[in-house]
């Protein structure tokens, strides 16, 4: 078992990968498609939010260890934010993901967790994907 | 030298990747030193366009060229050698059957044939025709065992059934379709067969006059030719109903601004200057090919799979995907709770390489019951050995993973 390995396999990651938050399907709520055309991996999100405030999140899906321990993180971190935070959160992940802001690490523990795909980038899109399409629904709905 | 070594020793990537272990042929098979050679020396002392040039080189690439289609028709028992045409692959060859020949005897109510195991290649040229003409598509459905079920073979012919395009050896499972009676019933309702050979021709004995498909497609570089070449062969009877998917230059008799006399098959769908190095690279694939014993490789490629599949059994939530009675060198394994691109990070670790996800065979692992699997692909380069390092970092894996 290499270093590398250990590193990518984080127990943060092991750890929601094996029991991620809110792993089911959820009514009535908005749906929220990742899906990874590349390898077919597939996760939806089920949000409830307003034009304020994002309310529960639950996620269900396939996908590698990564792309699911990644979106258990999302919903861990942006559950009941505002939108603009929500936002803001998702910039963070994605710019510490491209290795433009390192430091972000210290607004949790959890990004820390994804540092080495630092080191794999052919399991960028498996750690960011979540995270973009999710930008990309909250910037709709700010817009509504 | 050992027969394998002196293979191996004619793949100048293993040199280079003293380590490597290669287990994606499926995708592309690493290509010999003479096809390599073959690209440069063409470049390096023989470059010229093909076809109406009066000098030395020209004629020279022209004569050179065409021996290729002669060499192609041979190595798959085909009679004659302008029944093959050169085009930039098997995805290539079946589009230019669907919009050069079927497209305009597709009709409303009319039924185009596939089955569950097409690799999208030979899945959405025909779903997209279909769509827009108003036609059907329709499915030979897959057993859990990963075979096709051919009991109701009769009724899904049944109709206006304009062609059957289905493939010799599935790219995900490693079944080896029963190609001779599925195109001896499809031929006695007198339906066309296009024969998707990707998988098959240059690894296993393939005599097109045995198996009697009317249309076969298959790609040089997954028979360690270069990409971006392939052949679509075409029975003679049908050559005069295939209309160029391109026009332009090299494929007319005469031309007038207000008309162009063609000329036939198959120089008709080879529009334009094509790739002729990469097609003397085909004929050098052609002759590497040539040294083997097709039955050997292929018995060889299965032997392995074999090994690996029988290896497996002892690692724990290891399952296979496709159980079929008659298989090729391509496994599909999945492993409880761990991700194929899990699985594939970590052989890509210890330099195997491997390939995870759906293998542009989406519905087929849809109707399997998986999402994606990880597919070990061998050929003749590969060793027991390497089978041997697979499993033991597998059973690493699920250690790790438990």
């Amino acid at each position: 078992m290499s270093d590398r390995l250990q590193k990518l396999y984080h127990p943060i990651i092991r750890q929601h990968n094996a029991a991620p938050i809110n792993f089911e399907k959820r009514e009535g709520r908005e749906v929220v498609t990742a899906n990874n055309s590349i390898c077919g991996d597939k996760f939806e999100f089920f949000v409830s939010c307003d034009k304020e405030r994002l309310g529960t999140i639950s996620f269900y899906g396939i996908g590698c260890a990564v792309s699911k321990a990644s979106s258990s993180i999302l919903v861990k971190l942006l559950e009941g934010k505002s939108l603009k935070e929500a936002i803001g959160i998702c910039e963070n992940f994605i710019n510490y993901l491209e290795e433009k802001d390192k430091a972000v690490s210290a607004i949790s523990e959890d990004f820390e967790a994804f540092s080495a795909i630092w080191e794999f980038p052919q399991r960028f899109d498996c750690a960011a994907l979540p995270w973009q399409e999710i930008r990309t629904f909250l910037r709709v709905v700010e817009a509504r | 030298m050992t027969g394998l070594e002196s293979i191996r020793a004619q793949f100048p990537i293993f040199d280079r990747h003293r380590d490597l272990i290669y287990l994606d042929n499926a995708a592309t098979t690493q290509k010999p030193q003479a096809v390599i050679d073959r690209l440069a020396e063409f470049y390096s002392s023989e470059n010229a366009n093909i076809h109406r040039g009066l000098y030395d080189l020209s004629s020279r690439a022209t004569a050179n060229f065409e021996e290729v289609r002669l060499k192609v028709a041979n190595l798959i028992g085909a009679e004659d050698p302008l029944s093959i045409a050169f085009t930039k692959g098997t995805t290539d060859s079946i589009n230019l059957i669907a919009q050069g020949y079927l497209k305009r005897k597709l009709g409303k109510g009319d039924k185009v044939v596939i089955s569950a195991m097409e690799h999208h290649s030979n899945l959405i040229p025909w779903q997209q025709l279909c769509k827009a003409r108003g036609a059907e598509l329709a499915v030979i459905p897959v057993s859990s065992k990963g075979e096709l079920i051919l009991d109701g073979l009769e009724e899904i012919f049944e109709g206006s059934t304009k062609l059957l395009a289905i493939t010799h050896v599935s790219n995900t499972l490693g079944t080896i379709n029963p190609i001779q009676s599925i195109v001896k019933a499809a031929h006695l309702r007198n339906i066309p067969v296009l024969l998707d050979a990707a998988q098959s021709v240059g690894h296993l004995p393939f005599k097109v006059s045995d198996l009697d498909a009317d249309f076969v497609a298959f790609s040089a570089h997954k028979m360690f030719g270069p990409m971006g070449v392939g052949v679509l062969y075409s029975d003679p009877n049908y050559t005069a109903d295939i209309e160029p998917g391109n026009f332009g230059g090299g494929i007319v008799r005469d031309v007038t601004f207000e008309d162009t006399q063609l000329l036939e098959f198959p120089q008709v769908v080879e529009a334009g200057t094509v790739d002729v190095a990469g097609v003397l690279g085909l004929g050098a694939a052609i002759d590497f090919i040539n040294e083997l014993d097709l039955n050997d490789s292929h018995q060889y490629e299965k032997r392995l799979a074999e090994y690996f599949r029988d290896g497996s059994k002892e690692i724990e939530g290891l399952r296979i995907i496709g159980e079929a009675q008659d298989r090729s060198g391509i496994v599909s394994f999945s492993v409880d709770g761990v991700h194929p691109h899990d699985v594939a990070t970590f052989l890509a670790e210890k330099n195997i390489a491997v390939r995870a996800g759906h293998h542009c065979a989406q519905p087929l692992l849809h109707a399997m019951g998986v999402q994606a699997t990880v597919r070990i692909s061998f050929s003749i380069y590969n060793s027991e050995d390497e089978v041997e390092k697979v499993l033991k970092e597998l059973h690493h894996l699920v250690k790790f993973w438990k």
